[in-house]
């Protein structure tokens, strides 16, 4: 049962946005609390927004950061959406939406979506592409993703897509001179309970009934047994060690501590449950959560299940780690049916 | 419980979803939010709808039908049909019965004009064929075209895709595949209804007129070159396999 008994309409949120917040242009709303984290560098992502306003978005990717392409505007970037099973009248909240690989989609599922984010070029690329897309149901908001109170009961559905294990990091973030380098830094609290306060504020921010879409790696994929690096730390075996231990790794090779926590299925649950969501539907996701080829109910069967680590790499050529790779996820999955270890996580959690 | 089964593969911009409401209940959703992805599907409807008609020649429930069609948004529902499939990869020689079948049903199901070209799967392959005790089901339906191509040209597509996964580390076909594809020709001609040309070269038609028509597939052909894998043969083999099936076919006649 909704608390709302009254469908709110995108108008009645963007007043309620212009009571908050200042607006910097059109439907770009922010706080005093920006921040930065974005694949690209701060002049990059400064260019990226200011070219696609020129030329339009795909066309600004395409010439300027072809790299980028699929990952901004790849179809298949939406497959776990369909979870859901949105009815058209919801409104969602995208947190840490970026370049808007999920805010897109989800606003030609939904009402309205109001797009969030610490990074205000990103925000301004996506306002392009959501005027490109000709969409009148989407509003951005440039802040602090931990700091997001003034929502309370506002939302029927939240999303989560790659963001969790980035919410203990703090500072501008330029990832590519970030991941995996030197960069000696202190954090403030326990990244686990930092997580944990984020998630407390995702579930106050739904309305009753409203539904929380997780994806995130699994802590245990089985890659990460075989010599993958971890995904954000670009360690070996940080992810699955104790914390601890990872600590010690990561800051005698990167000079801070392990904070991009990731979770195994019970764990990802546990906290899910201590964050205040009543009923969790756990996913498996292959070959990972950003490009899924098959999503499977963690309750259901791999008897079916077939391979989907593609032989070619992003330049189209074959691989014999991809080819290893393969035959180790048909091994763990398709004969051992190890659902234990799948790559990553899709998470649907009930308020 | 839902599932996902195939996420935009092979240059498609659909993804496929398996929902089963408990027991035996299942049905497939597709999902498509780019004007490619629509396209496709808006074919697909189309094509089951005419499917449906050509197959049972009266109206029942729709297999297909839309969901939600809003804001460069299209969902459709398609009811499972239960059975069992083919294996591509096990070549011509151990598809071949069901091959037969397929071939038998395609000729009642697909007419043929005279003054016009014929209806058009543009994917017909072992492996969108479901056999069960109602027979063979035709489907994923995402290229249809009321008027696409020749009679013939989905059935011997079939044949070659087939081929081409039997023979894979092989530079040439046996003479039992050429066999097989000749008795098929030569039922799918029982009426005098392919060209000269398809009779004489069958495989250098296919490819002729994917390249010559490939906006039948949208962009897919561009996304994924491998799409349709009959275009993968060497015209060293195409020239072979011609070869060896117009003389099998000459000494049928003979």
């Amino acid at each position: 049962m909704k608390t709302d008994t009254i469908q709110k309409t995108p108008e009645d949120f963007r007043q309620e946005l212009q009571d908050s917040y200042k607006i910097i242009t059109g439907n770009i709303f922010a706080s005093d609390r920006q921040g930065y984290w974005s694949n690209l560098d701060k002049h990059e992502s400064r260019h990226l927004a200011d070219v696609s306003g020129e030329m339009g978005p795909r066309n600004a990717v395409r010439k300027h950061y072809p790299h980028l392409f699929n990952v901004i505007f790849s179809p298949k970037r939406q497959g776990g959406l369909e979870l859901l099973n949105l009815s058209g009248k919801e409104s969602c909240i995208d947190y840490g939406c970026m370049w808007g690989a999920m805010t897109i989609p989800l606003a030609k599922r939904c009402s309205y979506v109001l797009g969030v984010d610490q990074t205000l070029d990103s925000l301004k690329f996506l306002d392009a592409r959501v005027k490109e897309e000709k969409l009148d149901n989407v509003d951005l908001l440039c802040g602090n993703l931990k700091e997001l109170e003034n929502f309370r009961n506002k939302f029927d559905v939240a999303m989560v897509n790659g963001v969790l294990e980035w919410i203990p990091e703090d500072g501008d973030i330029e990832l590519k001179n970030y991941y995996g380098q030197y960069r000696p830094k202190r954090y403030a609290g326990n990244p686990g309970k930092q997580q944990l306060s984020f998630l407390k504020t995702v579930h106050q921010n739904l309305s009753a009934g409203g539904r929380l879409y997780l994806a995130i790696e699994n802590r245990f994929d089985f890659k990460v047994f075989f010599g993958a690096r971890e995904p954000h730390s670009n360690l070996f075996f940080v992810s699955f060690l104790p914390r601890e231990m990872a600590d010690w790794i990561s800051m005698t090779k990167l000079g801070r501590p392990y904070t991009n926590w990731l979770y195994s299925f019970q764990g990802l649950k546990r906290l899910l449950r201590e964050s205040g969501f009543s009923r969790i539907e756990s996913y498996m996701c292959f070959p990972d959560y950003r490009y899924p080829e098959r999503i499977i109910p963690y309750d259901g069967s791999l008897k079916n299940f077939t391979p989907t680590i593609s032989l070619k790499n992003d330049k189209g050529r074959k691989s014999y780690k991809r080819f290893l790779a393969r035959i180790g996820e048909s091994l763990f999955f398709r004969t051992l049916r190890l659902k234990f270890f799948a790559p990553s996580i899709i998470a649907i959690g009930h308020k | 419980m839902i599932e996902l089964i195939r996420n935009c593969s092979h240059g498609s911009e659909i993804a496929t979803y398996l929902v089963s409401e408990g027991g035996l209940s299942r049905h497939i959703i597709k999902v498509a939010s780019t004007p490619a992805g629509i396209k496709n599907l808006k074919c697909e409807i189309k094509g089951w709808d005419w499917y449906q008609k050509a197959r049972y020649q009266q109206d029942r429930d729709p297999v297909c039908r839309i969901i939600r069609d809003k804001n460069d948004y299209l969902k459709i529902r398609i009811e499972f049909i239960d059975g069992i499939k083919a294996d591509y990869a096990r070549g011509l020689e151990k598809n071949a019965a069901i091959i037969k079948k397929v071939f038998e049903h395609y000729c009642s199901i697909f007419p043929y004009y005279t003054d016009r070209l014929s209806p058009f799967h543009g994917d017909f392959s072992v492996d969108n064929v479901i056999l069960n005790s109602g027979g063979i089901h035709i489907i994923d339906w995402e290229h249809f075209n009321p008027n696409g191509a020749p009679w013939g040209f989905d059935a011997l597509y079939l044949l070659f895709e087939t081929l081409y996964f039997g023979m894979r580390n092989r530079k040439r076909p046996s003479q039992n595949e050429i066999n097989i594809i000749s008795d098929s020709i030569n039922f799918l001609n029982t009426n005098d209804r392919l060209d000269r040309q398809i009779m004489e070269h069958p495989l250098k038609f296919i490819r002729s007129f994917i390249n010559d028509n490939s906006e039948l597939w949208c962009e897919q052909l561009t996304a994924f070159p491998n799409k349709l894998p009959v275009l993968a043969f060497t015209d060293d083999q195409v020239a072979l396999i011609d070869d060896m099936v117009f003389s099998n076919l000459k000494s049928d006649k003979a």
